[in-house]
């Protein structure tokens, strides 16, 4: 009894420090994230695409390390139930996170060359902007349902990624008309696109998240649930 | 307790001695039926008290609620139990209330406070510090900081009070080290609302805990962030003339004096000299703001007479104009007389005299006046016909370096700082400056002085 115990003490601290590592590696995705939009939205800053670059380094090491840990949990602890679903779900929210850093990193790239543009200014695609910051706000949310396993907060999660679907939609409209008034915005339209498309991406991914969350707390997997089916099981378990 | 000790054996020993005298006596039944009787009495005695003695025990609470009475051995047991219950519940509450002292203290402060355990994990937070790290204690009580509040500057900030902790505090350095640490504080961006900043301090607390201070420095950051931009300002403004001396000096040096005509050397002088005068009265202008601004004035206010000194305002109006306007000057009939720092006010006089001869086409008219109104209070007014200010830059007129027409208010030798020190010398005068003006019309800047300051003289 006294071993099993001290066991799973044991267990709890591990698992505790791989998850606090999964949060800190979010802390950088997030940071790695605003950088992104403030070079979207801020002027000319040479040294952003190499910060950016020398952090995803350091982003891709941590979801190494963490999948490394994730492993060693598993074969040493042989862990059942809803400790081994956490594991599990670590190792997909870790893989999650890697991608929006990945997403970050080439919207500020394409954000080098939308720099100083004539043809098509930060006005006309103050929208992908806005949908940029957006994106921000829903990562920090899924992170923060992840810290406190909130279901209620994961499921809000999957409200504020349709808006991003929404903002895409306009976006890529907006930017349409752009291209048929003026054939010479062409080439910066189609970057403002992959910029979109990338946002659109993120929100994809912190959804992702949200839905690992739900899985883990409830024990269901919710990934082609509805929201209505997910609202109406919450419901149920209170 | 020696009493209480004594008093205990009293009965049983009386019952066992009239026994003993019974069986004397010969009735050695009549001696036994005596003995267990009397301890049987006894032992009943003993039983209900301590029957009620025991309900007093489960029952008693928080409050202070009596023990049962009791007779003998007892009452006196009893009584020493009410006094400690007494003073127990006394302390207890002394305790509680202490606790909630110290957690009304803790919200009242100003800043946030959030008391983490050795593993960084939340123990109590109040309000203000939940606020601005959008924390919930109900639900994060026990949660890693780390975990909600991720900035990576943030995680480092919080591992290096760590590895502080660790170190023994009897070694000096680390104690140096420890100190710096407290003083070093972490500026980070507010999560609750946008543009909000705080700033995050920790100190050791409790058993290898930390205490974190959060204090809002939103204002300190923009403050900071003016006086940045002043500076800023301040050199453009010096190397904008310095620039064309320069110029003109290396012009000079390299042409040979003889292909150089005697009116294009005076011409270039002329220039420098224009740009020399400019940094001057710019680096004039800098150190009366600077006067103003520290608040140390070692200039004694007094009562003036007003008359002669606006007559010789108008006298230097009339001489900077070079006759180009009609400079006009209204009293009222009897003198006044003004208190106030004569230098000072003399100073935010002439900068709106210079403004309105500066800004005022050649033919207009300049009209001052001085009036006393019903409550006493002294208007100085100056009236121009010159080219006016658009109402949006009427705001922003009295900010430094902040010029509606930058090319023109340079050429005509203005410093952008003329207005400003008039606003420096009316808030040291509690004054206060009201601009009227049309495009194309003219302006009428008045200065206000309050009727304390002002008294007419009979």
């Amino acid at each position: 009894m006294t071993t099993q115990q001290h066991m799973s003490k044991q267990f709890d601290i591990e698992m505790e420090a791989v998850r606090s590592g999964v949060l800190a590696m979010g802390g950088r995705v997030e940071a790695q994230l605003v950088r992104a939009i403030a070079a979207l939205s801020e002027d000319e800053n040479p040294e952003l695409l190499d910060t950016i670059k020398r952090h995803e380094k350091e982003i891709n090491q941590m979801q190494i390390d963490i999948d490394h840990q994730c492993a060693q949990i598993i074969a040493k602890r042989q862990p059942a139930a809803v400790d081994l679903r956490m594991v599990l779900t670590i190792s997909k929210v870790v893989n999650d996170l890697e991608r929006i850093g990945d997403e970050a990193k080439k919207i500020a790239r394409k954000a080098a060359r939308l720099q100083g543009n004539e043809r098509l200014t930060r006005i006309q695609y103050f929208d992908a902007i806005h949908a940029g910051e957006l994106a921000q706000a829903i990562l920090h949310r899924a992170l923060n349902a992840f810290a406190r396993l909130d279901v209620d907060e994961a499921v809000a999660v999957y409200d504020a990624d349709d808006r991003i679907d929404v903002a895409f939609d306009v976006i890529t409209r907006q930017l349409v008309g752009f291209m048929m008034e003026d054939p010479r915005t062409i080439s910066s339209a189609l970057e403002v696109m992959f910029v979109a498309k990338s946002i659109e991406r993120i929100g994809d991914h912190a959804k992702n998240i949200a839905e690992a969350i739900v899985q883990v707390v409830m024990g269901k997997d919710v990934r082609h649930a509805s929201l209505e089916e997910i609202r109406a099981e919450i419901a149920e378990r209170k | 307790m020696s009493p209480l000790r004594n008093r205990g054996w009293i009965l049983p020993s009386l019952i066992i001695v009239l026994a003993l005298i019974v069986a004397g006596l010969g009735s050695a039944w009549a001696a036994l039926i005596i003995l267990a009787l009397g301890f049987a009495g006894i032992t009943a005695f003993h039983l209900v008290h301590l029957y009620r003695l025991q309900r007093w025990t489960t029952s008693s609470q928080e409050h202070y609620v009596p023990p049962p009475e009791g007779i003998g051995v007892w009452g006196d047991t009893l009584a020493a139990l009410s006094r400690r219950e007494r003073q127990r519940v006394a302390f207890q509450t002394m305790q509680r209330r202490t606790i909630e002292q110290f957690y009304r203290m803790a919200e009242a402060l100003p800043d946030g406070v959030i008391v983490l355990d050795k593993h960084c994990r939340i123990e109590w937070a109040n309000v203000r510090a939940q606020q601005w790290l959008v924390l919930d204690l109900g639900k994060d009580r026990g949660q890693s900081l780390g975990n909600l509040v991720r900035m990576p500057e943030f995680l480092r900030f919080l591992t290096d009070g760590e590895d502080a902790d660790v170190a023994s505090p009897d070694d000096e350095a680390v104690q140096t080290q420890q100190q710096e640490l407290q003083q070093r504080a972490l500026v980070i961006p507010a999560a609750s609302d946008a543009g909000k900043v705080l700033a995050l301090q920790q100190a050791p607390f409790g058993q290898g805990g930390r205490l974190l201070l959060v204090r809002d420095v939103t204002q300190y950051e923009a403050a900071a962030r003016l006086r940045r931009e002043f500076t800023a300002s301040v050199s453009h403004e010096l190397k904008t003339p310095l620039t064309v001396i320069v110029g003109f000096l290396e012009t000079l040096q390299e042409t040979p004096m003889s292909s150089m005509s005697e009116s294009s050397r005076a011409h270039y002088f002329d220039l420098m000299q224009t740009q020399a005068s400019g940094m001057q009265r710019l680096v004039d202008d800098l150190l009366t703001l600077s006067d103003l601004e520290s608040g140390t004035r070692n200039k004694e206010e007094e009562w003036f007479a007003t008359t002669p000194w606006l007559q010789s305002l108008q006298q230097q109006t009339q001489a900077l104009s070079q006759g180009k306007h009609i400079v006009t000057l209204t009293l009222p009939k009897e003198e006044t007389l003004v208190h106030g720092v004569h230098d000072e006010l003399a100073s935010a006089f002439t900068n709106l005299l210079t403004n309105a001869v500066r800004y005022t086409p050649e033919g207009g008219k300049i009209e001052l006046s001085w009036v006393i109104d019903s409550k006493g209070r002294g208007i100085f007014t100056v009236c121009d016909t010159g080219i006016g200010i658009a109402a949006e830059h009427l705001p922003r007129l009295t900010e430094r370096f902040y010029r509606v027409d930058r090319g023109r208010s340079r050429a005509s030798g203005g410093t952008g700082l003329g207005l400003a020190i008039v606003k420096h010398v009316l808030l040291h005068h509690d004054g206060e400056l009201t601009v009227n003006s049309q495009i194309g019309k003219g302006s009428a800047f008045s200065v206000v002085l309050p009727a304390a300051r002002v008294r007419l003289v009979r």
